[in-house]
């Protein structure tokens, strides 16, 4: 198996661009808080949904 | 939700469409319809059955009637789940087969998973979405906040990248209560949210390759650490990566009519979403000693140039036909395009590169194994479970007189078939739109050695631990069923790509799981009937 788009159906362009083995993405920093922001909201949501009923 | 994915479903099925470049007219919009919002809708409606339930401090198996398979299993009946679907689905069936050692009492008393302890959070899990059908990610990320506690972070595919608006009206409910956010974007996103300290879990559904550059890296660093075992990834990753699904016809004696019908349900498996799915039927085991043997093949060539044109929108997917064009260079070109590959095996060639290979586009291949009868079966299943990728799904194909002359037998030998889902004269893809069948690989991968992947996802009833689900559907459709002696009224199914009327069967049926009631079902029928 290579990394390529051609042994892997779920990543259209070649895998090692995507997804290096540094942890330190090349995200802009304003990206990386984006989503830090939206793992907060998540976080505090995952204390609080879990006793109220979904339907 | 039901109300908000409901307002959304129009532009659903007509987005998906578009992503994948069928016509406005076209019947085949009816696989989006069928795959999308249904599929969601159904999911949405049988996990709240089974919360409200919980809710009230009633298990969800509490009024089940367990049944017993192979080795004693404990079996679950999940389809049809009400008359209402008895009558909707008649003629079909499905069950969920718990493993050896579980008992009526144990299965009950832990069915309800994390709703057994609603306020224990399990944190915020990120759900890596499937870039090829539409209900997917709302499905795996309804499991994770259902069945595991956990709030989730969806990134998804770019494949479906146009879906965002859609989902986010869809699943509003969810994002406004706290417990869901989306985001877009390419792997650099979905590695830095992998490995973000705040993320507890991952949920991946796509491929093995992809799978692996999440757990272990990219590149040859990535390889090594798969080598030595030691992951990048420090946190729990759950999978659903698809594989080579074999289809097994069993010997029998068929009508012209049986031949051409089953050909077209082949066919189907494979050619359902452009050969995109990771349940797609890709390899045929044929019995070399079956008289209709060379029938068969000549059906299913007719049946592969029968079926409607349609782009083969995934990405790479030409390219992927063409390796395998070339791995068999006497595969024929079939359909009015020459877009799909039927490769023939001959029974002396080796067929390692075509059930090794997951070709997620319009390939099928045909392998022959010896035998007949019950001789037959056994080696049609270890053919599958020892030479096949992956352990996702598998179909058997037999006339209900062969099946019965097989007997007990018969059952023995799908305990022995080690897949998530089969399908008996059904295809698997059923036991995806169930929702409260188990899906998933089957029991036994590892982060190391993950194969169709770990863990499951659907299980609306929340069962602990299941080991399969098993899917049933009559030999013949309505009403030639009837005329050979099976007591079921379903015509052709909608989800055949060869189903004239699937745009508005698919329509109808999700209006339907919006709010099941009997006088949608007439709607429902006449429209299938014109399949």
């Amino acid at each position: 198996m290579t990394d390529t788009v051609e042994s892997d159906p779920f990543a259209p362009v070649r895998t090692e661009h995507l997804w290096s083995a540094h942890h330190e993405a090349e995200l802009d920093p304003e990206r990386r808080a984006w989503l830090d922001d939206l793992v907060t909201q998540l976080a505090e949501g995952a204390t609080g949904w879990s006793t109220t009923p979904l339907a | 939700m039901h109300a908000a994915i409901v307002g959304t479903a129009e532009r659903w099925a007509k987005t998906a469409s578009d992503i994948k470049g069928l016509a406005t007219d076209s019947p085949l919009v009816g696989e989006e319809w069928i795959s999308g919002p249904y599929a969601t809708l159904a999911g949405v409606g049988a996990l709240a059955n089974t919360v409200a339930s919980l809710a009230g401090g009633v298990s969800p198996l509490a009024k089940t009637r367990f049944g017993v398979g192979p080795g004693g299993r404990l079996t679950v009946p999940v389809l049809p789940a009400n008359a209402l679907e008895w009558v909707l689905m008649h003629g079909f069936s499905a069950e969920v087969w718990m493993k050896p050692t579980r008992t009526a009492a144990d299965v009950r008393a832990n069915a309800g998973l994390g709703e057994l302890t609603p306020e224990v959070t399990a944190g915020v899990g990120l759900v890596l979405g499937a870039g090829n059908i539409t209900s997917i990610a709302p499905l795996d990320m309804l499991y994770e906040l259902v069945a595991n506690n956990r709030t989730v972070l969806l990134k998804l595919n770019p494949t479906l990248d146009p879906m965002l608006p859609i989902y986010q009206e869809a699943l509003a409910p969810l994002i406004e209560f706290g417990a869901l956010r989306i985001v877009q974007g390419d792997g650099d996103v979905g590695r830095y949210l992998a490995h973000h300290p705040g993320i507890s879990h991952v949920h991946i559904t796509g491929s093995a390759v992809t799978h692996d550059v999440v757990v272990y890296g990219a590149g040859a660093d990535g390889a090594a650490r798969k080598l030595a075992r030691t992951p990048l990834l420090a946190k729990p990753i759950t999978s659903e990566l698809g594989g080579v699904s074999p289809v097994v016809i069993v010997p029998g004696v068929w009508t012209k009519r049986d031949l051409r019908y089953q050909a077209e349900h082949v066919v189907t498996q494979r050619l359902h979403n452009a050969g995109s799915n990771c349940i797609a039927g890709q390899v045929v085991i044929l019995s070399s000693d079956w008289p209709q043997k060379d029938a068969f093949l000549a059906e299913l060539g007719s049946a592969l140039d029968r079926a409607p044109a349609r782009p083969a929108w995934y990405p790479g997917s030409d390219d992927r036909l063409s390796s395998a064009a070339a791995s068999y260079p006497d595969a024929k070109r079939q359909g009015a395009d020459g877009r799909w590959l039927l490769i023939n095996i001959h029974p002396d060639d080796d067929a390692s590169t075509l059930t090794a290979t997951e070709y997620f586009c319009p390939v099928l291949g045909v392998i022959q194994v010896p035998g007949t009868g019950q001789g037959f079966l056994e080696a049609a299943v270890q053919t599958a479970n020892h030479d096949f990728v992956g352990t996702l799904g598998a179909n058997i194909i037999a006339d209900p007189k062969t099946i019965r002359k097989l007997g007990h037998g018969f059952l023995e030998a799908i305990a022995e078939l080690a897949y998530g889902t089969i399908g008996i004269n059904v295809w698997t893809g059923l036991g995806f739109l169930a929702p409260t069948a188990r899906w998933g690989a089957f029991p036994g991968a590892t982060i190391d050695d993950v194969r169709s992947g770990v863990g499951i996802v659907h299980n609306a009833l929340l069962l602990d631990d299941p080991e399969r689900t098993v899917v049933r559907g009559p030999f013949r459709p309505f009403p030639r069923s009837i005329a050979h002696g099976e007591l079921t009224l379903f015509p052709k199914p909608p989800w055949f790509v060869s189903a004239r009327s699937a745009a508005t069967t698919g329509r109808l049926l999700s209006g339907f799981a919006a709010g099941p009631s009997w006088r949608k079902l007439p709607a429902i029928f006449l429209s299938a009937f014109r399949a």
